[in-house]
């Protein structure tokens, strides 16, 4: 059964609810469903799984983005319910006529509501039927069953039905559309825009299965909108991208690391960072270029070489170590990793110093044993941040690493909250030129910020991320 | 090559079409020139110059129209873990305008989820709509708090004639860090220092008994800037740049030191005293 079905504006405010279902939803799935999916434009997908103690819930929406309108719907997930689908849409169509901004109330949807469920129920009962007697035709009776029931409501019009027909048109007619306005904007005239705009995206090294979703969402956004007059469809279009690129690549959580450190300083704590990555991205390069930041701003830090699987990385770190003048805590090779980095936490507690940086062996995310040793590391220690060094030379790879970083370190943790990656160090920044689709790839993915970037050689070389730039760059 | 043709046949064919055009606007040109002629000079100069006048003179009115603007921007935190959501602000907004009137008693009001775009309207004063002469309806702009959607905040802050900035005066402590890192963002921009937006931090659900008072989430904020000072001091790439530093180098910090005024105010979204919120308002956009 359906559990709940809602209505509201982008704004925020409900607008209808169905009483008739009423059944008290448990969390707060809508919610959940707004920050972590269509505010991370992730709405080009077709459902949101939400699980929450004693629920889970799968819930499908669509928009009305000429009137900014959402519509929701929530069902147990267990129920495969094919109706679903259907109702939204015959919902939107019919609400969308009596909907009115001065509005705020809808009492009079119930009765309309019962009707279109009813229908759309009918309709996936008599399917579920017709598949049973024959298989191979029940694609083409769906589909004049739609049509049918578009021919039912006589003289309402059906949106977004004709996306075929997109057909070429002169100069003449495309230029008088750009100066008069199109009426409604459908699929068809976005696909050739964002075609070449998902081209553009992965030339600058987007991962693929990134620039697929980053346009689905926006055309999720823009189908059915008005086109301003004086516009094309590609401007538009572009424009769309550029605030939602914006929108993701903006921190969701502080990246002020130096507030924090002296937060921990307040509470006589050693505030504990961990580099994690894979192989030959430069962690300890960068792990270097941390410190000397630090330094400049008064912060006394400590290294803990924790990297007891390579040979000579412990001398690696040493050396940059003396360096920079810093103290640096070694038990050198052959032991666990999560007790060395216990041992130097406590021993930054004893010797008062503000900072650890705890260095870790580099490791490929299918590595099953290594990332059981991190995952048992930052359990253990539970760090202040958990920082993924990545490479910015990487294309489509960067969503396998992430997502199994995280994945592993979800999976593989003993406590029923996982610690996973709180930020990205984006290393070789200053070799890419204009390919700096890997920032977006990597803040897409985990939804993790990028803290800092490693432009250059020397300590110096450590930068924060400007947003404008890169989406400028990303969409030039 | 065949479109290139093709092309060129609808030219020439356009160009037959507008010939008889172009015979006529020639005419209409030639007798103009013949009117000019019979003008004294002395006629066409003082009409050049009144032309100019009065266009210098309407332009000069938009400037000075601009820089009185009627947009209030109302924000503060949004989130679970803040505990301020966007209900508290639509109330806010309920309670100082006439619109919409079924919110107010709040019977008929289904809810609010997360905002996903800012809110605004244009409205009039609840407790002037019963006054009689001229009054200057405010636009009020309700921008989430979201930090996705911190960006929006960039659009409408040119055009602000002031900034009510809302906190919740129950749930302060915890989310003080975050809240004191929000206002801090607003008081460096560009936009706000320079044209020198004032500032209202209202703080909601006053008539709480838990409530803290105006003065302790002052002082709390303020310590709270003073930390963030030490650590946006922006002495290497590596920082977080912000567009304009906070108070005076070697001082505690305090709002006064702001280049923009910074005021406290009490409120109640629920009960809706907004009283202090509806004369800072008025103070900045003048009827």
């Amino acid at each position: 059964m359906l559990e709940q079905l809602l209505i509201f504006t982008r704004g925020g405010l409900i607008l209808w609810t169905c009483k008739e279902l009423g059944n008290a939803l448990k969390g707060s799935p809508i919610d959940t469903l707004i920050r972590s999916c269509l505010l991370e434009e992730r709405s080009g997908a077709a459902s949101y799984n939400y699980d929450a103690p004693g629920a889970s819930y799968t819930l499908k929406w669509t928009f009305h983005n000429e009137l900014g309108l959402v519509f929701v719907a929530v069902y147990q997930r267990i129920l495969h319910l094919l109706y679903v689908d259907d109702l939204l849409a015959l919902v939107r169509r019919e609400f969308s006529e009596i909907y009115d901004p001065k509005r705020t109330v809808y009492n009079d949807f119930d009765e309309t509501f019962r009707q279109l469920r009813m229908e759309a129920e009918a309709r996936a009962e008599e399917l579920k039927k017709s598949k049973q007697m024959v298989k191979p035709v029940n694609n083409s009776k769906k589909q004049g069953q739609a049509q049918k029931a578009g021919f039912d409501k006589g003289n309402k019009k059906r949106e977004g039905s004709s996306a075929a027909g997109a057909t070429k048109k002169g100069w003449f007619s495309s230029m008088f559309q750009s100066i008069a306005g199109k009426a409604n904007l459908e699929k068809g005239d976005l696909e050739p825009a964002l075609k070449a705009l998902k081209d553009r995206l992965m030339t600058k090294n987007v991962a693929e299965e990134i620039a697929e979703k980053l346009c689905e969402s926006v055309a999720a956004s823009l189908e059915g909108k008005k086109l301003a007059s004086f516009t094309r469809v590609s401007s538009t279009v572009q424009a769309a991208m550029e605030e939602a690129l914006v929108r993701i690549l903006t921190p969701r959580r502080s990246i002020d690391i130096l507030r924090d450190v002296h937060a921990a300083k307040e509470q006589r704590k050693p505030y504990v960072v961990v580099f994690v990555g894979v192989n030959g991205v430069g962690k300890s390069t960068n792990l270097a270029k941390v410190a000397y930041w630090l330094l400049q701003h008064n912060v006394s830090v400590m290294m803990a070489a924790c990297d007891t699987f390579r040979s000579g990385a412990v001398e690696q770190l040493r050396t940059h170590a003396r360096r920079l003048h810093i103290p640096i805590f070694e038990k050198g090779y052959e032991k666990d990793p999560a007790i060395v980095a216990k041992e130097a936490i406590q021993e930054a507690t004893r010797n008062g110093s503000d900072v650890v940086l705890v260095d870790t062996a580099g490791r490929m995310q299918d590595n099953e044993p290594l990332m059981r040793a991190l995952s048992k590391l930052i359990y253990l220690n539970n760090p202040d941040l958990v920082l993924f060094v990545g490479e910015a030379l990487v294309g489509n790879d960067a969503v396998d690493q992430l997502s199994k970083f995280n994945q592993k370190l979800a999976d593989l943790s003993t406590s029923s909250t996982p610690r996973l990656i709180d930020g990205i160090l984006l290393t070789k920044f200053d070799t890419i030129d204009d390919k700096v689709g890997a920032a977006l790839s990597m803040v897409y993915i985990s939804g993790a910020p990028v803290m800092f970037v490693g432009c250059g050689q020397s300590y110096t070389d450590l930068k924060k991320l400007n947003v404008k730039s890169i989406v400028k760059t990303l969409l030039k | 090559m065949e479109g290139m043709e093709q092309w060129k046949d609808q030219l020439e064919q356009l160009k037959i079409q507008l010939e008889p055009w172009k015979i006529q606007l020639e005419q209409w040109l030639h007798q103009a020139i013949e009117y000019l002629d019979q003008i004294p000079p002395i006629q066409l100069y003082a009409a050049i110059a009144v032309l100019f006048i009065s266009t210098l003179l309407l332009f000069s009115i938009r400037l000075f129209k601009r820089t009185k603007s009627n947009t209030i921007v109302l924000t503060g935190l949004s989130g679970s873990v803040e505990m301020l959501s966007n209900v508290i602000l639509s109330q806010l907004i309920t309670f100082l305008t006439l619109f919409p009137c079924q919110l107010r008693d709040g019977s008929s009001h289904q809810g609010t989820v997360t905002s996903m775009e800012p809110n605004e309207g244009t409205f009039v004063l609840n407790s002037e709509s019963n006054k009689k002469g001229k009054i200057k309806p405010v636009h009020l702009v309700d921008v989430p708090g979201h930090s996705r959607l911190r960006p929006k905040l960039d659009e409408f802050l040119p055009q602000a004639a002031g900034i009510v900035f809302v906190v919740d005066a129950v749930e302060f402590l915890p989310s003080c860090p975050s809240v004191s890192e929000y206002l801090y963002d607003i008081l460096t921009k560009a936009s706000v220092v320079k044209k020198k937006i004032p500032v209202l931090i209202c703080c909601n659900k006053s008539d709480k008994v838990t409530a803290h008072t105006k003065e302790f989430i002052r002082k709390q904020i303020e310590k709270e800037i003073e930390k963030l000072r030490a650590s946006r001091s922006a002495i290497s790439a590596a920082d977080i740049s912000n567009d304009f530093t906070l108070g005076v180098s070697g001082e505690v910090f305090s709002f006064t030191q702001c280049r923009n005024a910074v005021t406290v105010a009490d409120a109640s979204g629920l009960k809706g005293e907004v009283a202090q919120v509806e004369q800072f308002i008025r103070e900045h956009v003048k009827p």
